[in-house]
């Protein structure tokens, strides 16, 4: 069921209204009743999932009751590794196995002893990577003694498939989520209609901003050498734009969901495209994801510290795996190296650290300093972005090539030859966008402000509901791109 | 709990009322800058034309109203849509019929229109019949067709929403300043400039005549005859028709339906003479060349003969309609 279907907009109400109805009969019931939702809700996609999830959910329910117990190290650690194997276990064969396969067949082939390997027959299941991080994380949470294990098992499976984050994140650790569901939930009426606002605000990333990029970006990227490097730049922006408009817009609308039931979850997108640094960049894109990695890799390898070599080993660690969860696929790899590349420099020279503010504060618009070195943080970002999209890596190696080749259009017209006038609409829209985001740069969303008089925010609502409506494939809803992660 | 639900509650009624204020507002400015045929179509009123051309895309792409026009000296208009089937046809005759008057109705008929499920990815295009939901006859026919048809009448206005892809109102404005559809020059035809440089390698689509598509053919058949306008119905060439269609039942079909109202029926599909590559965008599609020849000769032919009297001029060279067919 996608955020952005007439399906959810009947199937949210609904269970909100039930939700709190059941309030008088306990947490629990009101806790079983989001199991239940949460279930139908990924089993929309196919039923036949919901085995994985309760797999992986039954799996580190177990091996969290047993950690309770009073062991030695080593069954703690055998039911640990159980508990990681068996999730990543689940992961790699559905979402890595034919990828090990082809470069495995391809090594034997370069050493000159061709094999046959069949491929596997698999569909890969949404979600499956970030319900996957999510519990295990609660699994190494309780090894570490940092929590207490869940002894409800309608929380715990409730928690592992929370529907608002279940398929697209944020990831959520089980130290700030899992407490929530034993905890009694009382209606906020504020809480609540921010809630409303930053769905909305999630459904304009999504409708407005990022499916209509991806009318460009479908276009540009299916035939790269048929388009000055120009009209290849616009396409790397907009499919920028359009990344952060999809992922981002599903983690305002699971946010705001969750604010509806009375859950906060923490926020996964801080404005990254007004990072002056790619230091800043990675602490404000996919935080939920980075932040993972920091707790449960970065750090247990050694982090900042130690000598250059090996801060230098852990950086690549970091963006390489990272790469590598997005995707099998090589350009994943290669995009988490440019940014491990873009992030070096930064890290030797101590200077990571250097942006931990948000830019232009108590100003209303930016130095030019300051937008310089945004415009240049989005532009490494956007070169990245070229192999993140990109079907396979000759074809991040042709779009770059014809880019740096072929810059100036023959005419300025090919722009408009791809696009046609729908571009002029999609600039206002993304106009709108970089306008609300930046004055609401110190808040969750782009719809967070309170201080402007009640007819002028309202009118904003209105106005932006009005875009999402007019704007949306409600026919045929488009996915999230981070669905297939 | 009860102040967000009022507030929400408030909010969504002051949406709806915008909307439907909005909603209002584009079904007029659609009918100034049409972006739909069928926005065009029902745009006009109080008209009277010798004769209308109706039916699918072979009518919309292949019956050049300024040619026939010119050849026979009458005004007509082109009433094609592209996939449209035939609940389709018969609504938007009977709208155009409501506010107009026609001397007659060639109605274009083939065996892809008669399966119009299988044939058109979108046959009954009921984003345009939604401002005409209080009409008895919309709303029934409609009934058959599409199961929100009480959710569009209540609210007119969502048409905009869930169909606009159709509408493309982010580009509205724009469209309305330089590039809005012009269907005004051509009376409703629409060039296709392309060529079929090579036959394509289609296998056989064998065709079915659906139960529903006989019965809206049927009603247009009545509603002519209630309207008291000559129908005649006629199947536009096609490339290499014989290769790529089956469809045993059509002939037999629609020569007794043109029987039972008193209607004749002329088949161009396979006419030898129009069966070249230059001629057709796709197979199932003739280009400006094609149609220009065809509307020249073909339909010019069948207007002068039906809203005149007589048979044109035809250039030296070229066969008669009976020749083409084989008569």
């Amino acid at each position: 069921m996608l955020f952005n279907s007439l399906e959810f907009a009947v199937f949210l109400p609904l269970v909100f209204a039930l939700y709190w109805l059941l309030q008088s009969y306990g947490t629990r019931a009101q806790n079983l009743l989001l199991l239940v939702a949460s279930y139908v809700f990924y089993g929309w996609w196919d039923w036949r999932f919901l085995a994985l999830i309760a797999l992986s959910s039954l799996v580190d329910f177990g091996v969290g009751l047993f950690l309770t117990r009073p062991l030695g190290e080593w069954p703690r650690r055998v039911a640990l590794l159980f508990s990681v194997v068996a999730n990543l276990g689940l992961l790699g064969a559905f979402k890595y196995y034919n990828f090990f396969i082809d470069n495995l067949s391809g090594a034997f082939q370069f050493f000159g002893h061709p094999v046959t390997l069949n491929h596997a027959r698999l569909i890969l299941p949404v979600g499956i990577s970030f319900y996957t991080f999510q519990t295990m994380s609660y699994t190494i949470d309780v090894y570490r003694g940092k929590i207490a294990s869940s002894t409800h098992p309608i929380d715990f499976f409730a928690y592992v498939s929370f529907f608002p984050q279940l398929v697209a994140g944020p990831i959520e650790r089980a130290s700030n989520l899992l407490p929530q569901f034993a905890t009694p939930r009382c209606f906020d009426a504020v809480k609540a209609a921010d809630g409303m606002k930053q769905i909305l605000w999630g459904l304009f990333k999504k409708v407005a901003i990022a499916d209509t990029c991806a009318l460009f970006v479908n276009e540009i990227f299916a035939r790269p050498t048929d388009y000055s490097g120009l009209t290849l730049l616009l396409g790397a922006m907009l499919f920028a734009i359009q990344i952060y408009g999809d992922f981002s817009g599903y983690s305002d609308i699971a946010i705001g969901v969750s604010r509806l039931f009375g859950f906060s979850l923490m926020q996964n997108f801080a404005f990254p495209y007004f990072s002056r640094d790619i230091a800043e960049f990675w602490r404000r894109w996919h935080i939920s994801l980075s932040t993972w990695f920091r707790d449960y890799l970065y750090i247990p390898l050694g982090g900042s510290r130690g000598k250059a070599l090996q801060r230098i080993r852990n950086v690549f660690v970091i963006f390489l795996v990272s790469g590598f969860w997005h995707g099998a696929n090589w350009t994943f790899v290669t995009w988490g190296a440019l940014n491990a590349l873009y992030f070096l420099p930064l890290l030797l020279l101590n200077r990571n650290r250097k942006n931990t503010d948000t830019v232009a504060e108590n100003r209303v618009f930016p130095s030019l300093g300051e937008l310089s070195r945004m415009t240049g943080t989005f532009l490494l970002v956007c070169m990245a972005w070229i192999f993140f999209r990109a079907e396979n890596l000759s074809q991040a190696g042709q779009y770059l090539h014809q880019m740096v080749s072929h810059f100036v259009p023959d005419s300025l017209m090919e722009i408009k030859g791809v696009i046609g006038y729908k571009i002029l609409a999609l600039m206002v829209l993304i106009g709108l966008m970089v306008r609300m985001e930046w004055i609401n740069r110190f808040g969750l969303h782009g719809l967070a402000r309170r201080s402007e008089r009640a007819w002028y925010r309202y009118s904003v609502y209105l106005l932006v509901a009005t875009v999402v409506l007019y704007t949306g494939n409600y026919h045929n809803p488009s996915e999230f791109i981070y669905f297939q992660f | 709990m009860k102040g967000f639900l009022k507030k929400l509650g408030l909010f969504a009624l002051v949406f709806i009322l915008l909307n439907m204020l909005l909603g209002a507002l584009l079904t007029r400015v659609y009918q100034w800058y049409p972006e739909t045929k069928h926005d065009w179509i029902f745009s006009k009123k109080d008209m009277h034309y010798d004769y209308a051309f109706l039916g699918s895309s072979r009518t919309l792409f292949m019956a050049d109203i300024n040619t026939i026009d010119q050849h026979t000296g009458l005004q007509g208009i082109n009433l094609g849509v592209d996939g449209s089937g035939m609940a389709d046809n018969f609504l938007t005759l009977y709208l155009f019929l409501r506010k107009n008057q026609v001397d007659a109705v060639f109605f274009q008929v083939d065996p892809l229109s008669l399966s119009s499920d299988s044939s058109f990815s979108d046959p009954f295009k009921e984003q345009s019949f939604i401002p005409y939901l209080n009409d008895c006859e919309v709303y029934t026919t409609s009934k058959a067709l599409v199961k929100t048809r009480w959710f569009w009448r209540v609210f007119p206005w969502s048409r905009f929403v869930e169909f606009n892809s159709v509408y493309e109102i982010p580009n509205l404005l724009l469209r309305m300043a330089i590039h809005h559809r012009n269907f005004e020059t051509q009376k409703g035809y629409i060039p296709l400039t392309g060529i079929m440089h090579a036959e394509p390698d289609y296998p056989v689509k064998v065709k079915q005549c659906t139960r529903q598509d006989q019965e809206f053919l049927e009603k247009i058949g009545l509603l002519c005859h209630q309207y008291r306008v000559p129908l005649i119905v006629y199947t536009a060439p096609f490339f290499n028709y014989e290769k790529y269609f089956r469809c045993p039942e059509f002939s037999p079909y629609i020569q007794s339906i043109a029987a039972k109202y008193a209607a004749s029926y002329y088949d161009f599909s396979g006419a030898g003479r129009y069966n070249q590559l230059s001629f057709f965008e796709d197979y199932t599609h003739m280009n400006q060349e094609g149609t220009a020849a065809f509307s020249g000769t073909e339909l010019a032919g069948l207007v002068q003969e039906y809203c005149v009297g007589s048979s044109p001029a035809r250039p030296a060279g070229v066969p008669g309609r009976a020749e083409a067919l084989g008569q």
